[in-house]
């Protein structure tokens, strides 16, 4: 048995290094290539479904310079679910400028296209060629000349929305204000939500100033749970509509000066944002008549003498 | 023949003895389970489509009301945009304001070329960028589009269409709209689907549970029953409510346990009758020799006398046997190997062979046979038959008296009729002659070598060949008819 397993070892050693040794030779030689960019082509279109994006990618591996690049995106997509905007289209020249702007000369056949189509050719250049270093924006020329009827000319990577992105939580910048721990006015504070489309941000900034501040140098413009049935702003006349539950009697403090400090919390955040120039409040759909010995039945506009130096 | 019978069948499979008496019903094999998981399943499966379909059929109305609702915003929208052949920023955004009642959470306005004129979004700042969405593009190259879904619990639905002014598209329209609150009323639904479907859950395993139960206790009874029959408790009788096949089970299950009852209880008469008739000679026998041997000065006509006897004890012993084994083999017999037997032959041999007895007792043995009267019968048998009865008539006659023996045939039933004017047998013993050892008088059967079970045999055998045999007083006088018959057999064959 001994000599048995010896020669097992002599043998089979060998061996299994000599089969490690092919692995990793084969490895290396059919490893895939490594990706250097990539390539914009339009999705196709299917009858089955929408996709959302009308722009993808495929991968390149290919020198990243912007002949090499130009002349894979002439080639056309290897992707079957991509299809090439440029039937029989070449390129005549390309240069780059000192400002970043990479001038892509084109044949007369790219002058056919026209209105989406245009600017679906349009942008996959440029988002193929933005890859490049010191390519900040792209001009495309057809024969050497501008298309007339085209209105812009010029076209930046960041120029363009891929798809709906309304459920991409974007983050957005609010001011709140707080009444301010020694009651003497608001103090305001400066916050980041993540919103989606679904929250329109005059709801996000008063459901954040609900829940309260971070600041210690302020407190909670209201003390109790408090919901909001709606937000709506009625962008022509700058009116934000807030529609508070029955709640709200329980979070009405009793001293007149601190129902104007919760008054003007609520009326200043939502007059910080854009479009938004008077607040109306209403309970379970009925306007208020009254709140801090002001007559709030209507609309109310916003009082920044309440607001103190920044904290 | 399945495949595991044609295994078992060649041998590659031990043979399926099922399981051995008395042996417990392993769970999973039981009526009981079987009956309570196809309950489940078919319960599960209601329950399965219960929690799908309504489900699916609410989103999918939904959908559709979505659809409906967004297209006709969509083209509400692109109508007020369509006023003049280029959009522009301002102009969009004029027309937006003065459209009220838009339930869409977005509504995007591009151009020509897919730049955003107008976009509700108060996230971010789209104004002058292009919306490269497939909806739009599609929309675009001058095809509605409306796509919705169900996801993150809410409906998600998006709209795009064209904006045509004089056959020319000028721009896009595109509208999104996220519904959580008809998401939250589905939600809802599901949710009380969802409560509903566990109390019927809850609900069919306790009827599953008891239902089975009451199914299967009439099976349990019965069972138990089986196991008391098996036991040799023949008397026991299992009783089932109900009017349903297992009542109708027990019932003849019942039948057939008194019909067990009284085979059991005819054989042991049988065997007690046996025992005592073959007792009867051996005690004889037993009495005259110990006679023999223990008179000292016995004489010798004496002793042949005893010795006459105890051979004529011997003889009935050896005739009991005899019938005994005869009737066995009957018992036995459950396939009888016939043949085409012409009657009229076999009383002509059982004539002849009878004859002497007749001339010595002085009866007048006459018999009136018509041709033709073939039976499909054993041969064997059917000479016992004619032989007991013209016997009986014989030996149970009056001197002077007379044994008429006809054969006829009337339609397709061979009749035989022996009738004699013996000494008759009473009315209410008639349908006890044919029971096994049972004489009218004892003492004259005894003397005429009877057995007692001669007309046993005649009946089993009568039957077992698809016959009867009747027994009547004669009329006219004293004496008793027995009338035998059979099948006629009116093929070809060998007679015998």
């Amino acid at each position: 048995m001994k000599k048995k397993t010896r020669r097992l070892v002599l043998w089979g050693l060998p061996i299994l290094l000599a089969a490690i040794a092919a692995a990793v030779i084969l490895a290396l030689v059919l490893r895939p290539p490594q990706r250097t960019g990539l390539l914009w082509f339009a999705v196709k279109e299917s009858e089955d479904h929408i996709t959302p994006a009308a722009l993808g990618c495929e991968d390149y591996y290919g020198a990243l310079d912007a002949g090499a690049l130009l002349d894979a995106l002439m080639d056309g997509p290897r992707d079957p679910l991509l299809e090439s905007p440029f039937q029989g289209v070449h390129v005549l020249s390309w240069e780059l400028d000192q400002e970043g702007t990479m001038t892509v000369d084109l044949s007369e056949e790219y002058g056919g296209l026209s209105g989406v189509d245009l600017t679906l050719a349009d942008y996959c250049i440029t988002l193929t060629l933005s890859q490049l270093p010191g390519v900040e924006q792209v001009r495309t020329l057809v024969d050497g000349e501008e298309l007339p009827y085209r209105s812009k000319q010029v076209f930046n990577a960041e120029d363009v929305i891929f798809s709906g992105t309304e459920e991409e939580p974007v983050e957005v910048d609010v001011t709140l204000y707080f009444p301010r721990q020694d009651g003497a006015g608001l103090g305001s504070e400066g916050r980041t939500l993540t919103l989606t489309e679904d929250m329109p941000v005059t709801q996000g900034a008063l459901e954040a100033l609900l829940q309260g501040p971070e600041d210690t140098a302020l407190r909670a413009a209201v003390t109790h749970e408090l919901t909001v049935l709606a937000v709506r702003l009625d962008e022509s006349s700058g009116i934000c509509y807030v529609n508070f539950s029955t709640q709200w009697w329980d979070c009405v403090p009793e001293s007149l000066w601190e129902q104007r400090l919760m008054l003007f919390s609520i009326v200043n955040t939502l007059c910080s944002m854009d479009k938004v120039t008077q607040v109306q409040l209403l309970v379970d759909g009925a306007a208020l008549d009254a709140l801090g010995g002001l007559n709030i039945s209507g609309p109310v506009a916003p009082d920044w003498t309440l607001v103190g130096a920044a904290d | 023949m399945s495949r595991r019978e044609k295994k078992r069948h060649k041998g590659e499979l031990p043979p399926d003895r099922g399981l051995p008496a008395g042996a417990r019903v392993p769970f999973w094999h039981s009526i009981r389970s079987k009956y309570a998981l196809t309950y489940l399943v078919v319960i599960a499966a209601v329950i399965c489509l219960l929690n799908t379909y309504p489900l699916l059929m609410a989103q999918n109305m939904v959908f559709k009301s979505k659809e409906t609702a967004l297209k006709s915003q969509t083209a509400a929208v692109a109508s007020a945009l369509a006023v003049s052949e280029e959009l522009t920023a301002e102009g969009a955004e004029q027309a937006m304001l003065l459209l009220e009642d838009l339930s869409a959470t977005r509504i995007l306005v591009t151009n020509e070329a897919g730049l955003v004129l107008y976009d509700s979004s108060t996230r971010e700042d789209n104004l002058y960028r292009y919306a490269m969405l497939g909806e739009i593009v599609t929309a675009l190259r001058g095809n509605d589009v409306f796509r919705s879904e169900y996801r993150d619990r809410a409906f998600r639905s998006r709209a795009a269409v064209p904006i045509v002014y004089r056959g020319q598209t000028i721009g896009a329209v595109y509208l999104y709209e996220s519904d959580a609150e008809q998401a939250q009323l589905l939600e809802e639904i599901q949710g009380n689907l969802r409560y509903i479907s566990a109390v019927i859950c809850v609900a069919a395993v306790v009827l599953c549970v008891v239902f089975s139960r009451a199914l299967t206790r009439n099976v349990d009874n019965l069972l138990a029953a089986f196991r008391q029959v098996r036991e040799g408790e023949y008397s026991y009788r299992v009783r089932l409510r109900g009017k349903d096949e297992l009542a109708m089970l027990a019932g003849e299950f019942n039948e057939l346990t008194g019909r067990l009852q009284t085979t059991e209880e005819v054989r042991r008469r049988f065997v007690s009758d046996a025992s005592h008739e073959l007792k009867t000679p051996l005690a004889s026998i037993r009495l005259l020799t110990d006679s023999i041997l223990q008179s000292e000065n016995i004489d010798m006509d004496t002793v042949r006398e005893f010795v006459s006897d105890i051979g004529e004890e011997a003889d009935r012993l050896t005739r009991i046997s005899e019938k005994l084994l005869t009737l066995t083999r009957l018992d036995a017999r459950t396939t009888v190997e016939t043949q085409r037997v012409d009657v009229a032959h076999v009383i002509q041999r059982v004539e002849h062979m009878l004859f002497p007895l007749a001339r010595a007792v002085e009866v007048r043995l006459t018999c009136h046979l018509e041709e033709g009267c073939a039976v499909l019968a054993t041969g064997d048998d059917l000479y016992q038959v004619v032989f007991n009865l013209v016997e009986n008539a014989i030996k149970y006659n009056l001197p002077g008296g007379f044994v008429d023996v006809k054969l006829c045939k009337s339609g397709d039933t061979v009749i035989l009729q022996v009738c004699d004017s013996g000494v008759g047998i009473p009315e209410d013993e008639m349908d006890k002659i044919f029971d096994r050892f049972y004489r009218v008088d004892k003492a004259r059967s005894r003397a005429a070598g009877g057995t007692g079970l001669g007309l046993s045999i005649v009946r089993q055998t009568a039957r077992q060949h698809g016959g009867e045999v009747t027994v009547a007083r004669r009329e006219g006088g004293s004496g008793t008819v027995f009338t035998v018959t059979f099948p006629a057999f009116s093929g070809e064959g060998d007679a015998q």
